[in-house]
């Protein structure tokens, strides 16, 4: 029998499951901190692509000015059976593409799909996912710093932000909201409100060479508890906001 | 105030929710232990503070806060030899004790995990949650091929858990898959990740494993038909792509099966070894499982 025989019984190659949400759709205005001036704002959207196990859209408004934008689309697919050996663990993927514009070169894409997935194997609780792989992928939309063509500094910490956001949104465990401090051009992943750090990336050519690496830490340190605050309230806003949608639809 | 009496805010990953250990109500010749074990969604992490390294349950998903009551495990207390390294630290409002202590007497033992809001009142449900078939978990799966040692199967929803709902995705044929990333990333082989559509959990049910009597007399087409949807239970994670699966329970066993190969209507169940079309009245054989 042929391999691709079994699929014979299998609907159209688009057929989607008829799936009726008790929901509606969940809005949730932009958190924005734009009433304080020299700050980052963020925007976040959870579950926008649903096809994907989990996802999360991401629009940063950067410090320095308005056309300092990050626009970041992320969905996480998985966990997903792996072939070939057995695998106790799950095995962490990170994609990174730029869906308009290619102006990253491909070395420091690597480069940054290494440090994402050096982040997020500590992060995610790979044990409870025997045999399977998850798979990250990340569509920067926008990405432009004024003079700059691109800001790759603003990009990762977006990126680590997005990830995090995508992977609660797909049920996937992880230890810790992980979320990333930049200050400079140096970026620092922490986890345990600022108590322990997975992941380090120092910019080229920054101003602050000289400066003390643990007071550029603690730099990181002060931007990381504003992102995570806002992640945080965002996810614990979209809960109780289902939550309570979820009770109208019992009571009638 | 104990902590599984208390009242939680919505669980986020990263929020603390108890310590491992908690003293309990103390007379004057026993003091009682409460243990707090880490179910679905919360797990045990090392913590710092003052200098002492102390155990305490962080959530890792968002949702609800559960405390449930271990009975069986408190008349039995299990003794682990890790909690009694850092016995008799007392910091803050986590405090360890270690089992010398309170040599097996009034333990009592909380599983604590965080539910999802549309995970309650789910029995089987294809599109939430990350339970992975493990070790003795309940699968519902369709028999892909057969051959006399065994039937391949593939795997399509844990009972009272649920897949995540992409993994069915692959099945029919939409979806990404990274070059080289999930199913390849093990192997690094892009063909491979992406040849294969059929990006299901695979499983194989051996001749052995189809009843409980009369192993050795087992005939897997008297048993099962490509097609099949059976009822079996996870007896080893198996190799890198196969779960090892069994029917050798009375309710386990083909619960939906079409007569003819999958050509005539759907057969009912009439013993545990045969089934019948209603409609024509022929009869087939299957391992059924029992109906109820």
């Amino acid at each position: 029998m042929n391999i691709s025989d079994r699929r014979r019984i299998l609907g159209p190659s688009n057929a989607k499951l008829l799936t009726f949400d008790k929901s509606g759709p969940v809005e949730i205005e932009p958190i924005s901190s734009s009433s304080v001036p020299n700050s980052t704002s963020m925007y976040i959207e959870n579950g926008l692509i649903c096809n994907a196990n989990g996802s999360s859209y991401l629009e940063v408004t950067g410090s320095t000015s308005e056309a300092d934008r990050t626009l970041m689309l992320t969905s996480v697919y998985g966990p997903r059976p792996s072939r070939g050996a057995f695998n106790a663990k799950a095995t962490l993927s990170v994609q990174f593409k730029e869906v308009t514009l290619e102006k990253i070169p491909a070395g420091e894409l690597k480069e940054l799909c290494n440090f994402l997935s050096n982040v997020f194997n500590a992060v995610i609780n790979l044990e409870r996912y025997p045999k399977s792989g998850i798979d990250v992928f990340l569509s920067l939309i926008h990405s432009s710093n004024g003079s700059q063509l691109y800001e790759l500094e603003s990009i990762i910490s977006t990126c680590v932000n997005g990830i995090t956001l995508a992977l609660i949104d797909a049920g996937i465990e992880i230890f810790d909201t992980v979320s990333a401090g930049i200050y400079e051009k140096h970026i620092v992943a922490f986890v345990k409100n600022g108590t322990e750090i997975v992941g380090f990336w120092k910019g080229k050519d920054s101003a602050s060479e000289s400066e003390d690496i643990l007071s550029i830490i603690e730099q990181c340190k002060l931007d990381y508890l504003k992102n995570r605050k806002a992640m945080v309230e965002y996810l614990v806003r979209c809960n109780d906001k289902e939550d309570h949608l979820q009770h109208e639809v019992t009571k009638q | 105030m104990s902590f599984y009496s208390k009242d939680y805010p919505i669980a986020y990953p990263g929020l603390l929710i108890c310590p491992a250990f908690e003293l309990g109500e103390k007379t004057t010749d026993s003091q009682e232990i409460i243990r707090y074990i880490p179910g679905h969604g919360v797990a045990e992490q090392n913590y710092e503070l003052n200098g002492h390294t102390m155990k305490a349950l962080t959530a890792t998903l968002i949702g609800s806060i559960d405390f449930e009551e271990d009975e069986m495990a408190t008349q039995t207390p299990i003794p682990t030899t890790e909690a009694s390294n850092d016995g008799a630290s007392k910091e803050g409002d986590g405090q360890e004790i270690s089992d010398n202590e309170a040599g097996g007497k009034g333990e009592r033992r909380y599983i604590v995990t965080v539910k999802d809001q549309n995970a309650l009142e789910r029995n089987v449900n294809e599109d939430f949650a990350n339970n992975l078939p493990r070790e003795g978990s309940i699968v519902l799966v369709r028999v892909t091929r057969i051959s006399l040692q065994r039937a391949n199967v593939e795997i399509l929803a844990v009972e009272n858990k649920t897949l995540p709902k992409d993994s069915g995705v692959g099945s029919n044929g939409t979806g990404v898959t990274a070059a080289g990333g999930g199913s390849g990333a093990a192997t690094f082989s892009v063909s491979q990740a992406s040849s294969d559509l059929g990006e299901t959990f695979r499983g194989i049910i051996s001749a052995r494993d189809v009843r409980a009597t009369d192993r050795d007399k087992v005939k897997i087409m008297e048993s099962f038909r490509p097609g099949d949807i059976v009822r079996a239970q996870v007896i080893s994670l198996g190799d890198g792509s196969n779960y090892h699966l069994s029917t050798a329970k009375n309710d386990l066993g083909v619960v939906f099966a079409r007569a003819f190969n999958g050509a005539g209507g759907l057969m009912y169940a009439i013993d545990w070894q045969t089934m019948v079309a209603p409609s024509t009245g022929s009869m087939e054989l299957r391992k059924c499982a029992k109906p109820f």
